[in-house]
């Protein structure tokens, strides 16, 4: 991966941009889509939040320096755009009727892309619940294996307060899942 | 963390239950392209470089202009300044009196004299007529009382 960030560096410092684009997409395109997409929930609000990531990442490169990995970097312009999403989303919602759990699962039963059994479901309605940077803390760690060393880079966090707050994640999600699945101990 | 909560675990819940639509991929690169460059900032040119210092050049004429509107509209700092001169002369003018003036004016039994003071009309023009000075006052007074 470190020398498709290089390759891709380097393709833009010499003028080869388009190229650099199309590395830069085929490397992190996906990946950044599901990141954003298992916050989000919606497919279409994962494509407005990964076209704004790489707007704001591409008209940035200039000012990338390499003290940090560029996945890491991707990672963060992302995150901050999912974050700025879910706490507006958050606000609208106290002053909304419909921004409860039981709509949240109306509609994600109704998507087309959500294939979920009835346990993925109540993971899904489990992780909605949580405060929007605790979400990401447990969906980086718990479906994307990230280090927290990198996650610490992502979210400008110390390693030591992202493992605190994931065990707090993981162990609401876990009571939730008890209650909603209704599984005993 | 995992003996507790082995719920946890079970590989279903790590499962991704999205999907994304048909082809979405295939065409990810053209559309982030369209997206990207179309909102890609343009390098500043030599107006762009000097825009910022430009702007703050402006910004301080506009100030400027206001304030020289605003001065010219309520008199200006001459009207403010012959006011100042004036206040200044008449202070100056004060402080140049003989001191032997007020302390005439202290002893002077200003209730008694006023109402034994009757002047003719055409004293009360004469006094009028006469520049006073507070030599000529300190006199005046001495003379009538």
């Amino acid at each position: 991966m470190a020398t498709d960030d290089s390759r891709i560096l380097e393709l833009y410092r010499s003028g080869e941009r388009n190229q650099a684009f199309n590395l830069l997409v085929r490397q992190y395109g996906e990946q950044l889509y599901w990141h954003i997409r298992k916050l989000v929930a919606n497919h279409d609000d994962a494509n407005d939040l990964l076209q704004n990531t790489y707007v704001k990442a591409w008209n940035a490169m200039d000012t990338f320096r390499e003290d940090s990995k560029l996945y890491t970097w991707l990672y963060r312009i992302a995150t901050n755009e999912v974050l700025t999403f879910l706490n507006r989303k958050k606000i609208i919602g106290f002053l909304s009727l419909n921004a409860n759990e039981a709509a949240f699962e109306r509609k994600l039963t109704a998507d087309e892309n959500f294939n979920g059994t009835k346990v993925q479901l109540s993971l899904q309605k489990a992780v909605n619940k949580l405060p929007p940077k605790q979400k990401v803390v447990f969906s980086l760690r718990y479906w994307e294996e990230m280090k927290y060393e990198d996650m610490a880079e992502v979210l400008d966090t110390s390693p030591g307060a992202l493992k605190a707050s994931y065990h707090h994640a993981y162990q609401k999600v876990v009571d939730y899942l008890k209650k909603d699945l209704d599984i005993e101990n | 963390m995992k003996n507790n909560n082995d719920i946890l675990q079970r590989e279903e819940f790590r499962q991704n239950p999205f999907t994304a639509p048909e082809g979405y991929f295939t065409s990810l690169e053209d559309s982030l392209r369209d997206k990207v460059f179309a909102t890609e900032k343009k390098p500043a040119g030599f107006v762009g470089v000097l825009k910022p210092a430009l702007m703050m050049a402006c910004s301080f004429a506009v100030i400027l202009g206001i304030g020289y509107g605003i001065l010219s509209m309520t008199g200006g700092l001459a009207s403010q300044n012959a006011q100042m001169s004036e206040y200044d002369e008449i202070a100056a003018a004060v402080e140049n009196m003989d001191p032997a003036m007020f302390e005439y004016l202290d002893e002077l039994d200003f209730e008694g004299y006023q109402a034994q003071f009757t002047p003719s009309e055409e004293e009360i023009l004469q006094y009028f007529a006469t520049p006073s000075t507070d030599a000529a006052l300190y006199h005046y007074l001495a003379s009538i009382q």
